[in-house]
C-alpha cells in the first residue's frame, strides 16, 4: 500500500466532504446535541439518586458517545462513495495506479478517522464541561476502565462497521439520500439496541461486558470488511456499479 | 508502443471486444472508430489497465496489460468520456489530487505547465464546479497529462464542445503528437475530426474491421470517380464514354459521373473525348469521399 497516495486521498476525500454543507451539517450536529444531553444526564446526579440510578444515567451518557462513531460516519461514507458516481469521477480515478485496496482503506479512513476524533474530542469536552455541574468525585465515576475501554476501543470498530456497511449499501444506490435512509435503516437494529441495553441495565457495564463486545466488534468488523474489499474490485466498479 | 493480439473480453454472455489485433506506432494519433456498443471503451479500459482481458494478450507502453497494470496505469493517460472532476474542489486541488497519486515530484510546476498551456492558470483557483463545458474539459485533459505520459487514450475529447473550444482542444491534442511525441488513441464520433488528426483510423465493431489511413480506407471501398458537369446534357453520352479505361458512367442530367482508375491522367483523356463530340465542358473534378462514407460503408448507420 502507497502511503502518499493514500494520504493524497485522504486530503482530497475531506477538502471535498467539508465543502458539502450537508455533510457538515450531519457531521456538526450530532456531537453537539449529544454533548449537551450527556451533560444534562450528568448534571442529574446528586445525593437523592441512588447508585442504581447514578448507573442508568452513567450508561446512559456513554451510550450516546457510542452513537456517534456510529451515526458520524454515514454522511461521510455515503458522500464518498455516491458523490464519486454523481460526479463520474471514478473512471477518472481507477484510471490512476491507485490500487483497489488503497481507494478502499481511503475511502474508509476519510470517513472513520473524523468519526473517531470527534468521539474523542467531544468526550473530552462532556469531561470538561461537566466539571462545572457536577462534583469532580462523580466525573470519577465515568472514567471507569468500562468507560474508557468503550471509548476507545469499541467506538473504532463501530465507526468501521458503520462505515463500511454504509459504503456497500452507497455502492448500490445512484442517490445520496437513498443511500443515507438506506444506511441509517440499516444500523437502525444497532442503534435500538444500544439505547434498550442503556435503559434496561441496572448495574454499571463491567469490563468483561466491553471486552465481550469489542470481540464481537472485530469479528463483525472482519466481515464487513472481507465483504467492503469485494466490493471495490475495479472491474465491478467499472462494470456494476450504477 | 502498442500491440494487441487477438484481444477479447466478454461479460457474462455478451462478448465485447472479439480477437482484436492491432498496433500503434510511437508518435502517431490513431483514430478508433466505431457505433455506440461496439467495444471502443472496453478496449480502451483494457489497454489502459482498469479491467483484464478474458483472452489474448496486449503489450502497451512497454507492459504486457494484466502484469503490472499499477505501473501501466502511471505510464499513460487516459481521458474518459465524462471528465469527471470534482466539482466543488478548485481545477488546481482537482489536478494536485491527481499528481500525487501519479507520483508526479514537481507537483505546482506541472499544472502551472499545463494549465497555462490550456490557458486556466488565472482560474485556477475556481471550483470547476463553476466552469463552462469546454472549461471542465481541459482541466480533465490537464489530469491525464500531468505526469507526461507517452501514451495517451482520449474519448470523445471534443464531445459537446462549442466550436472554439473544441478547436482549441483539436490544435493541443495535434501539439502533442507533432512536437512533443506523444501516441494518442483517440476514440471519438466526430469523423472530420478523425480524419483531420489521424495518421491512421480503425474502424470497430466488436473486432477491428478495417485500418488504415483515410486515403487508404477510402480507395479500398470506393473506385475513384471524376464528375463532369456539362454545358447541355448529351446525348448517348455512355457511348461517347466509351474508353477502355471508364468502368462506369452515370447520367444524371448534364452531369457525368465516371468511374474510372486513375483521374488526374485520364480526366484530360475524357475531356478531350467529350469535346470531340460536341459537349461543352463546365467543370470537372475528382469525386471526394469523406470518411463518414467509409465509416457508413463499413459499420452501418445503426447506433447501438
Amino acid at each position: 500500500m502507497n502511503s502518499k497516495r493514500l494520504l493524497a486521498l485522504l486530503q482530497k476525500e475531506w477538502r471535498e466532504a467539508f465543502k458539502n454543507k450537508m455533510v457538515v451539517f450531519g457531521v456538526a450536529i450530532l456531537p453537539v446535541f449529544f454533548l449537551g444531553v450527556s451533560i444534562f444526564m450528568m448534571a442529574q446526579f446528586g445525593p437523592d439518586v441512588d447508585e442504581l440510578g447514578q448507573a442508568v444515567l452513567l450508561n446512559n451518557a456513554l451510550m450516546y458517545f457510542l452513537l456517534l462513531p456510529m451515526i458520524i460516519p454515514l454522511a461521510i461514507a455515503v458522500y464518498a462513495v455516491v458523490g464519486e458516481k454523481e460526479q463520474h469521477s471514478l473512471e477518472p480515478l481507477l484510471a490512476t495506479p491507485l490500487t483497489d485496496i488503497e481507494l478502499f482503506v481511503g475511502k474508509a479512513l476519510a470517513s472513520v478517522l473524523p468519526a473517531l476524533l470527534i468521539t474523542w474530542v467531544s468526550f473530552g469536552a462532556f469531561l470538561q464541561v461537566a466539571v462545572l455541574f457536577v462534583p469532580w468525585s462523580l466525573i470519577k465515576a465515568a472514567l471507569t476502565a468500562p468507560w474508557l475501554l468503550s471509548i476507545f476501543a469499541l467506538s473504532p470498530l463501530i465507526a468501521m462497521f458503520s462505515v463500511v456497511v454504509t459504503m456497500a449499501i452507497s455502492s448500490r444506490t445512484r442517490d445520496t439520500r437513498a443511500a443515507y435512509q438506506l444506511s441509517s435503516f440499516v444500523m437502525l437494529p444497532f442503534i435500538i439496541s444500544l439505547i434498550l441495553y442503556s435503559i434496561t441495565h441496572g448495574a454499571l457495564i463491567s469490563v468483561g461486558f466491553v471486552v465481550a463486545e469489542i470481540g464481537g466488534g472485530a469479528l463483525l468488523d472482519v466481515v464487513v470488511l472481507w465483504v467492503g474489499i469485494r466490493l471495490f474490485r475495479r472491474e465491478d466498479i467499472l462494470t456494476h456499479w450504477r | 508502443m502498442l500491440c494487441t493480439q487477438d484481444l477479447t473480453r466478454t461479460f457474462k454472455n455478451m462478448t465485447a471486444v472479439q480477437k482484436l489485433n492491432l498496433s500503434v506506432a510511437q508518435g502517431e494519433v490513431f483514430g478508433f472508430l466505431g457505433p455506440n456498443g461496439a467495444g471502443k471503451t472496453t478496449t480502451v479500459r483494457m489497454l489502459a489497465g482498469l479491467i483484464q482481458p478474458s483472452s489474448g494478450s496486449a503489450q502497451v507502453a512497454g507492459l504486457s496489460v494484466g502484469s503490472d497494470n499499477a505501473t501501466l496505469r502511471h505510464r499513460v493517460g487516459v481521458l474518459t468520456e465524462s471528465p469527471g472532476l470534482y466539482d466543488k474542489l478548485s481545477a488546481y486541488h482537482n489536478l494536485e489530487f491527481y499528481a500525487k497519486l501519479q507520483g508526479v515530484e514537481d507537483v505546482s510546476g506541472q499544472i502551472e505547465k499545463h494549465l497555462s498551456l490550456l490557458r486556466l492558470w488565472d482560474r485556477r483557483h475556481e471550483p470547476v464546479g463553476k466552469f463552462s463545458k469546454g472549461m471542465r474539459q481541459k482541466v480533465a485533459i490537464a489530469r491525464a497529462l500531468l505526469h507526461e505520459p507517452r501514451l495517451l487514450f482520449l474519448d470523445e475529447p471534443t464531445s459537446g464542445l462549442d466550436p472554439e473550444s473544441a478547436r482549441t482542444v483539436r490544435a493541443y491534442i495535434a501539439e502533442l503528437s507533432q512536437s512533443e511525441g506523444r501516441t494518442v488513441f483517440l476514440c471519438t464520433h466526430n469523423l472530420v475530426e478523425a480524419e483531420a488528426l489521424c495518421q491512421r483510423i480503425g474502424l470497430m465493431k466488436q473486432t477491428l474491421v478495417r485500418v488504415g489511413t483515410p486515403d487508404e480506407l477510402k480507395r479500398e471501398l470506393y473506385e475513384p470517380q471524376t464528375l463532369i458537369e456539362l454545358a447541355e446534357a448529351l446525348p448517348d453520352a455512355e457511348a461517347a464514354l466509351d474508353l477502355p479505361f471508364v468502368t462506369g458512367v452515370e447520367v444524371q442530367g448534364n452531369r457525368l459521373l465516371v468511374s474510372l482508375d486513375d483521374p488526374p491522367t485520364q480526366n484530360p483523356v475524357l475531356v478531350q473525348r467529350l469535346v470531340e463530340r460536341g459537349a461543352g465542358v463546365r467543370t470537372v473534378r475528382e469525386q471526394e469521399r469523406s470518411l463518414e462514407d467509409v465509416y457508413l460503408n463499413v459499420v452501418g448507420g445503426e447506433d447501438g
